[in-house]
């Protein structure tokens, strides 16, 4: 099998999975296919080296994480010479309008994860997927795993707690920009 | 009360967006598929030059290698005895050395020779170092006295030639025992 072909393989039986793992991990769906293009076109560059088998799907998730992280430490360098607040407990009015308001809280929450424990978190929640098999799929510890897990959970809560009908009190005394900061 | 998988899952993106497109897709894949081409576009000219320099590198070896062998047949002979100071006897000579080593001479850059005996003669150097025991012993290279160390105890299989040599000095003197000494046995 050449370059080629191994490639257009590796598209054809990959490429819907990325692109969904890649728009949960992206502010809209152009930056999930630049990333999902970025990925295979990381691919093309070590064919030779990525694992046959059950193991290429793992391969190319850990590149695409990985190039999300790059580009969200550059946009958390950007961000940082122009701070903004995200509005842990603004109003929310009970419209058709609050819906909208819910889901851009809601990734905005998501923003301030690392991309790896935000990953963590869409295959884990949205995805349903089993901690065990999350471990494999990112070559990481289940510990490491769940400690991310319980970390994200723990960090969505307190943001999103007026969403979920809960409030926790430390909201105000700890931003979230800062907590994630502090990682 | 909402849990964190409901609203997260209720803000999932996917469920949002406009379906993609074939045509997105399909402009996708061409883009992917592209790039491994451009790629061996740009790796042509350096797997040549990465060629080129690996032969260069071989024929500069070979031809380094060359020149030190050449060299090394045109080095003096080089003679040596280790004797006893105040009676002038010599104990071991050229042909009691088995090998001959570079050591850290005791300034920067410089170097020692440490000289190890045959078995006949570690057990010449054996008996006369005891039975001289509170005297001088001289090594000497070339009819030149390079140490003179007391006797404190019997010396048998090695002895250390410091004196500080450079490294060619070093080399020289190695290679023209080795070659001497492999005469000697030569003629035996």
């Amino acid at each position: 099998m050449n370059m080629d072909d191994r490639l257009g393989l590796l598209f054809g039986t990959y490429e819907d999975k990325l692109y969904r793992l890649a728009r949960r991990l992206s502010a809209n769906a152009e930056d999930a296919s630049d990333l999902v293009q970025d990925t295979f076109v990381r691919a093309a560059q070590a064919l030779s080296s990525i694992p046959s088998g059950a193991q290429e799907y793992a391969w190319l998730v850990r590149v695409l994480i990985n190039l999300r992280r790059d580009q969200w430490r550059k946009a958390s360098v950007r961000a940082r010479a122009a701070p903004h607040v995200i509005p842990v407990h603004e109003a929310v009015p009970a419209t058709a309008e609050s819906a909208l308001i819910a889901k851009r809280a809601v990734w905005q929450a998501l923003d301030t994860l690392a991309p790896r424990r935000r990953a963590i978190v869409v295959l884990a929640e949205i995805d349903g997927m089993p901690p065990a098999d999350i471990a494999s799929l990112l070559g990481v510890a289940v510990m490491t795993v769940r400690w991310h897990l319980s970390m994200a959970r723990r960090e969505l809560k307190r943001t999103l707690a007026d969403y979920m009908g809960e409030r926790h009190e430390d909201t105000h005394r700890y931003p979230a920009r800062r907590r994630s900061a502090a990682r | 009360m909402k849990t964190l998988t409901d609203i997260l899952r209720a803000a999932d993106p996917l469920r949002a967006d406009a379906p993609r497109t074939p045509e997105a897709r399909d402009r996708l894949r061409r883009a992917v598929l592209a790039a491994p081409r451009e790629l061996r576009g740009q790796r042509k000219m350096p797997r040549m030059t990465l060629l080129a320099a690996a032969v260069l590198l071989v024929a500069a070896v070979m031809a380094a290698t060359f020149a030190w062998q050449h060299a090394s047949v045109d080095v003096a002979a080089v003679q040596f005895e280790a004797r006893l100071a105040e009676s002038g006897q010599t104990i071991v000579a050229t042909r009691d050395v088995q090998t001959a080593t570079a050591v850290p001479g005791t300034k920067p850059f410089t170097f020692g020779i440490e000289l190890t005996f045959t078995p006949e003669g570690a057990e010449k150097m054996r008996r006369a170092t005891q039975e001289h025991i509170g005297e001088h012993l001289e090594l000497v290279v070339d009819g030149k006295v390079v140490i003179a160390p007391l006797i404190r105890a019997a010396i048998s299989k090695s002895a250390t030639l410091s004196g500080d040599y450079t490294a060619d000095e070093t080399r020289q003197i190695i290679e023209g025992l080795l070659n001497q000494n492999l005469e000697l046995r030569n003629k035996k």
